[in-house]
């Protein structure tokens, strides 16, 4: 008897153990970026043909059991470079990313919605983003891609990298195949 | 070198576009290996005036997000996948009408690189 509830504990072990390796695999990988960055980049505008200064802010959390929540903001300063005249402009966007179930690098954005609100999907052709993630060793790299208005497609991509004290990020606009904003900066972690 | 045919027609709301592509390369110069290539395209209106949806093409990790938008003379088809890296490629024809028929600009950009451009023109043969 006490042989079969033994095998019984152990199978129900063993499957348990064949349920959850993807979704450990992505928890081990979200787990280094988990935290508070603050820091600044500069970013050139191809169109404008000028130079930005910006303040950034990033927030990585967990979400659920293997995805994330991201959630930055950027103060674009204004033309002095400082953060006082009318034309500083403040950008927030964030996402809750889930892993894709056959592939271990890939996040999507889960869909907004919670108990009393019908879940819904980003639609790109009513104006939304779609959003996506994946992660390649120490860097995250998040992509935005929505219909400009013109028909065209714009795509934004930010790779963050993780350092020493923070994290690497470059900031890539994409207006069809040209290149319009170009960003560097450097974050440190924050408690 | 390719040769190219296009058809674009009505199609409900929308309309379609089919393209083939001969490509002649390898083998023996004098009578090289011929592929040919024909893919189609259904498009329907969406809310936005210059935007149509391309029909079943909605899924950015299979067949990849696809639509068509307008602008003056010249039409182009979006075609977006993520790749198995995590990555993304669009695929963007831009067709323009010309005196005589079309210009076909093609253009492949993976991770903000442009990977393939080709350029041609196309005579119009019928309606």
């Amino acid at each position: 008897m006490s042989f079969r509830v033994r095998a019984s504990a152990v199978a129900i072990v063993g499957l348990l153990i064949l349920a959850t390796p993807g979704a450990r695999a992505e928890d081990e990988m979200v787990k280094p970026f988990v935290g508070n960055y603050v820091g600044s980049g500069t970013a050139e505008n191809m169109a404008a043909k000028n130079r930005e200064v910006r303040d950034l802010d990033v927030s990585i959390t967990p979400f659920k059991d293997d995805g994330f929540t991201i959630k930055w903001i950027t103060v674009i300063r204004d033309e002095a470079g400082a953060r006082t005249d009318p034309d500083v402009k403040r950008r927030l966007v964030s996402g809750h990313l889930m892993p894709v179930e056959d592939k271990e690098n890939l996040f999507v954005l889960a869909p907004d919605g919670g108990l009393f609100q019908k879940s819904e999907t980003p639609d790109l052709l009513k104006g939304d983003a779609v959003r996506w993630a994946s992660i390649d060793g120490s860097s995250m790299i998040v992509y935005s891609l929505a219909i400009g208005a013109a028909g065209g497609s714009e795509l934004q991509v930010y790779r963050r990298t993780l350092t020493e004290k923070g994290m690497d990020v470059v900031f890539v606009r994409l207006k069809d195949e040209a290149v319009v904003v170009r960003m560097t900066g450097q974050l440190v972690r924050t408690n | 070198m390719r040769d190219l045919d296009v058809k674009i027609g009505p199609e409900g709301d929308g309309f379609y576009v089919e393209w083939s592509s001969v490509i002649r390369s390898g083998g023996d110069p004098r009578n090289p290996d011929v592929r040919r290539r024909t893919q189609r395209m259904s498009f329907k209106a969406s809310a936005r005036a210059n935007v149509f949806d391309a029909v079943g093409q909605q899924d950015p990790r299979g067949d990849g997000l696809a639509w068509a938008s307008f602008a003056g003379q010249t039409m182009s088809i979006h075609v977006m996948r993520i790749t198995d890296a995590g990555g993304y490629v669009v695929q963007t024809y831009d067709r323009t009408l010309e005196g005589t028929g079309m210009r076909l600009k093609f253009v492949n950009v993976a991770d903000g690189e442009p990977q393939r451009e080709v350029d041609a023109r196309l005579v119009k043969v019928g309606n």
